[in-house]
């Protein structure tokens, strides 16, 4: 008799996009396979998941056909709410194994609104931890679907270690003439896709991971904080800093906000040296105060001539976070982030690297990086100890991912 | 009567200010006199970022110096350290002259002063240049006279410094009325006495791993190859700690100090070992595995720096040689085992010279006695180790009357 089991599958993070546009922002991610992740695409209706059937390693799955048969939520997040129940086991089999799962849904919705929470809880209460990045729709969308994405949203936040959010009103300069928000739309998805690659790339290729996510709930550890994510892309990291003001004062317009902690991520070219990562921390603090936490990663892509910034603000918000906190105040243009779409190449192994100082050079090929709490203890204050690209006052064993139990 | 001369030897380290006072008799006797050790305040990784407090301590120093020599110091040597302090390889060239193609006097003035002539950059002032072997025509000779050939090739090893740095740290000994004699390189002073004329004939490292720097020099033929500074030394081993078990820092140097080894047995994995809180932390268990890993990671990493600046010039001349280690951080336990595991060659402990009193034995001295020695043989006319540009000293003065 041949018993066939389906072997539980090694992934430590799962990347799930929900809905349609969830399904369309995961689709368009090209993550490689050295990180140990799997996507997926869910989506309550066949016509929107139609255009996936290549992409076979993201299984696109149509759930809840006995209830929805196949058309979508129609806007009702009760009936993703339903549709959950009746897909648990499906659920169940996705995370056996998971470290991390990662949910990518766009909030005002039938499906995602009402499915994406209650995902999130299911994996909280078996002890996987959860990050949801979420897109708020657009104030004209109608108070009705802003009312339930923020329902889902706080519920989310609830059962995730962080719901980083962002917000499509910010994304109005990005209409086009005929004020058509296909453009702002993408550009949204885009900073999102950029966030979560980020994200995926601090945890696998810079060592968050190997901290058994200690720094990463310690970024995250949000109980009234709200996390804003950017990213930001010029030809340097002077252009980006320019950027990141921008930013800052089109979102908080009066300077209201405290940020708690920070984590951000600078990807640039060869010359990216680490006062330009200091430069970039300096910005921030400037404009949003010293972090009582913050982290810091820094890498080198070889292959690119500029740069990318990509920040996660928690703001703590002393009171419960209301949307209209973020105000959106279009201005000029911008330059456009994009998702990178050439995967890093390793050459080396994990553990090689780590084991060897490596200075950047051509034949790297692979991603040269640091990582920092930004507090560098007694040498705090004092230029930074480059050599090679590192800063040698963060502790070795910091840099090299060296656990100790304390 | 038997002439005497005072001089003055000054590190402004980054843990501790050394001051020696000696005299000099009959110009060939030397007498340490008088001397003070102070520790350091403003200063980090071999660079002054507080004047004040730099001048305090300094200060300090120099009067304790005295008072305990019962002389006045007009002026001192002084040594220099951090990673502003960079060389680099300086060549210069000249086609032998002489009708039966024997290189000549003049041939030699010719090439050294081309190699001499480069400008630096604005901001870098020379401190030092070494003279390294001629090569004619390509070829290595110890002493080009009369070697037959082309073309003379001179070769240096030019150290420069920043010129503003330098200058803020001249200007502190200045104010109190002490002049700057002459700088010197922390990592060759210390060279100076804790490796033998016959190691450096064969090849060595001399590594001088102090707080906030760690100053290199490699020698061979009896030439300075190399010397290099990195900006880490025991206080990041202190901070690494410090950070790793979220402690003060007063507690993680006496960690370092008393626990720390940078290679264990396999049976001392699972110690614990106590540490000694003040009132706030309390007394705390910590395991000897953990501290270990902390600094054998960091060591080990100072020690694959100085390995990846070395090697070039290690395998340019084929050297063999050893590796003498030196400066306070070289009393960590074991440390020369894992300076040995990852340099691949012989480490010994450096030692002081035994005319030294014993309370000035340590290796953490090395350098301030190297210096001392220096400025013996100059005053002395002994011929300095290594031919050296003598106007260093007018260019010191240059600096500070602009
Ligand atoms: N027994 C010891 N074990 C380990 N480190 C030590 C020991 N004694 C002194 N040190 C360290 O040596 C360093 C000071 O070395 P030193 O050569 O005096 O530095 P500097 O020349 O830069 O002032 C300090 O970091 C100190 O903690
Ligand atoms: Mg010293």
């Amino acid at each position: 008799m041949a018993v066939s089991l389906t072997p539980v599958s090694e992934n430590k993070v799962a990347i799930i996009g929900l809905g349609d546009e969830g399904c369309r922002m995961v689709a368009a991610l090209d993550v490689p396979q050295q990180w140990e992740i799997e996507c997926r695409l869910w989506d309550s209706s066949v016509e929107s998941l139609s255009g996936y059937e290549e992409i076979e390693s993201m299984k696109p799955e149509v759930l809840g056909v006995k209830i929805t048969h196949g058309f979508g939520c129609g806007g009702q997040s009760d009936l993703g709410r339903s549709v959950f129940l009746q897909e648990q086991e499906l659920c169940s089999d996705l995370i056996a194994g998971k470290e991390l799962v990662i949910l990518v849904s766009s909030l005002g919705g039938g499906f995602a609104s009402g499915f994406a929470p209650e995902l999130a809880k299911f994996c909280q209460t078996r002890g996987v931890p959860v990050i949801s990045f979420c897109k708020m729709p657009f104030s004209f969308q109608g108070r009705k679907c802003m009312e339930s994405a923020k329902q889902a949203l706080n519920r989310l936040r609830e059962n995730s270690i962080a719901a980083p959010t962002f917000e499509c009103d910010d994304y109005l300069p990005w209409l086009d003439e005929a004020g058509l928000a296909h453009k702002a739309i993408e550009q949204g998805n885009q900073e999102l896709q950029v966030a979560v690659m980020n994200l995926c790339f601090l945890l696998f290729e810079e060592g968050l991971y190997e901290f058994g996510f200690k720094t990463l709930l310690a970024v995250f550890d949000l109980d009234i904080c709200k996390t804003i994510v950017f990213s930001v892309r010029g030809k340097d990291p002077a252009a980006c800093v320019e950027q990141i003001k921008e930013r800052l004062v089109e979102k908080f317009p009066n300077g209201e906000f405290r940020v708690d902690r920070s984590l951000v991520s600078i990807v640039g070219s060869k010359s990216l040296a680490v006062d330009d990562v200091s430069l970039v921390n300096k910005t921030l603090s400037d404009l949003v105060g010293k972090p009582e936490k913050s982290f810091f990663g820094a890498c080198i892509d070889p292959g690119r001539e500029d740069c990318t910034v990509v920040a996660y603000l928690n703001i703590h918000l002393g009171r419960q976070f209301e949307l209209s906190d973020l105000a959106a105040a279009p201005t000029s243009e911008k330059a456009t982030p994009s998702v990178r779409k050439k995967s890093p190449k390793r050459g080396k192994s994990k553990s090689k690297k780590a084991a060897e100082v490596t200075a950047p050079d051509d034949s790297q090929g692979f991603f040269d990086h640091i990582l920092r709490e930004s507090n560098r203890g007694y040498f705090e204050n004092t230029p930074s100890n480059n050599w090679n690209g590192i800063d040698l006052d963060v502790p070795t064993y910091i840099r090299r991912g060296i656990r100790v139990k304390t | 009567m038997a002439e005497s001369k005072i001089i003055g030897a000054l590190e402004m380290g980054t843990t501790k200010v050394a001051v020696l006072i000696a005299e000099v008799i009959d110009t060939y006797r030397l007498n340490i006199i008088g001397s003070a050790v102070v520790p350091s305040e403003g200063i980090k990784k071999g660079r002054i970022y507080d004047a004040k407090k730099a001048n305090r301590c300094v200060h300090m120093a120099i009067t304790d110096a005295e008072k305990s020599a019962g002389v006045n110091l007009k002026t001192v040597y002084m040594t220099v350290t951090g990673s502003d302090i960079q060389g680099e390889r300086q060549v210069g060239k000249a086609q032998i002259s002489h009708m039966a193609k024997v290189v000549t006097e003049y041939d030699v003035n010719r090439a050294q002063e081309e190699a001499k002539r480069r400008q630096l950059p604005d901001g870098r002032v020379y401190v030092q240049f070494m003279r390294n072997p001629f090569e004619v025509d390509g070829v290595r000779v110890d002493e080009p006279y009369s070697v037959k050939g082309n073309e003379l090739q001179a070769n240096y090893w030019a150290v420069h410094a920043d010129e503003v740095l330098l200058k803020r740290q001249i200007e502190i000994v200045n104010s109190f009325m002490v002049k700057v004699d002459e700088v010197f390189l922390a990592g060759l002073a210390s060279g100076r006495v804790v490796a033998t004329d016959d190691e450096k004939e064969k090849g060595i490292v001399v590594l001088d791993i102090g707080g906030g720097s760690t100053d290199y020099a490699v020698y061979s033929d009896g030439y300075v190859l190399r010397t290099g500074v990195i900006d880490v030394g025991g206080d990041h081993i202190t901070n690494d700690l410090s950070l790793a078990f979220r402690i003060p820092w007063e507690n993680a140097e006496q960690i370092k100090i008393e626990q720390a080894k940078a290679v264990i047995r396999e049976d001392e994995t699972d110690e614990m070992v106590w540490m000694r809180g003040d009132l706030s932390i309390g007394d705390r268990k910590i395991s000897r595995r953990t501290i270990q890993k902390v600094v054998h990671a960091r060591l080990e990493e100072l020690f694959q720096v100085v390995k990846h600046d070395i090697d070039p010039i290690l395998s340019e001349y084929k050297l063999s040689g050893s590796v003498v280690l030196t400066g306070g951080t070289s009393r960590l336990t074991a440390i020369e085992a894992l300076a040995h595991q990852t340099l691949k060659m012989p480490v010994r402990m450096g030692r002081n010279p035994d005319w030294v009193i014993p309370e000035l034995q340590g290796p953490e001295m090395s350098s301030v006695i190297g210096l001392l020695q220096f400025a013996f043989s100059d005053v002395s006319g002994d011929l300095p180790e290594q031919p050296r540009q003598r106007s260093l000293f007018s260019r010191f003065s240059g600096l500070l009357h602009r």
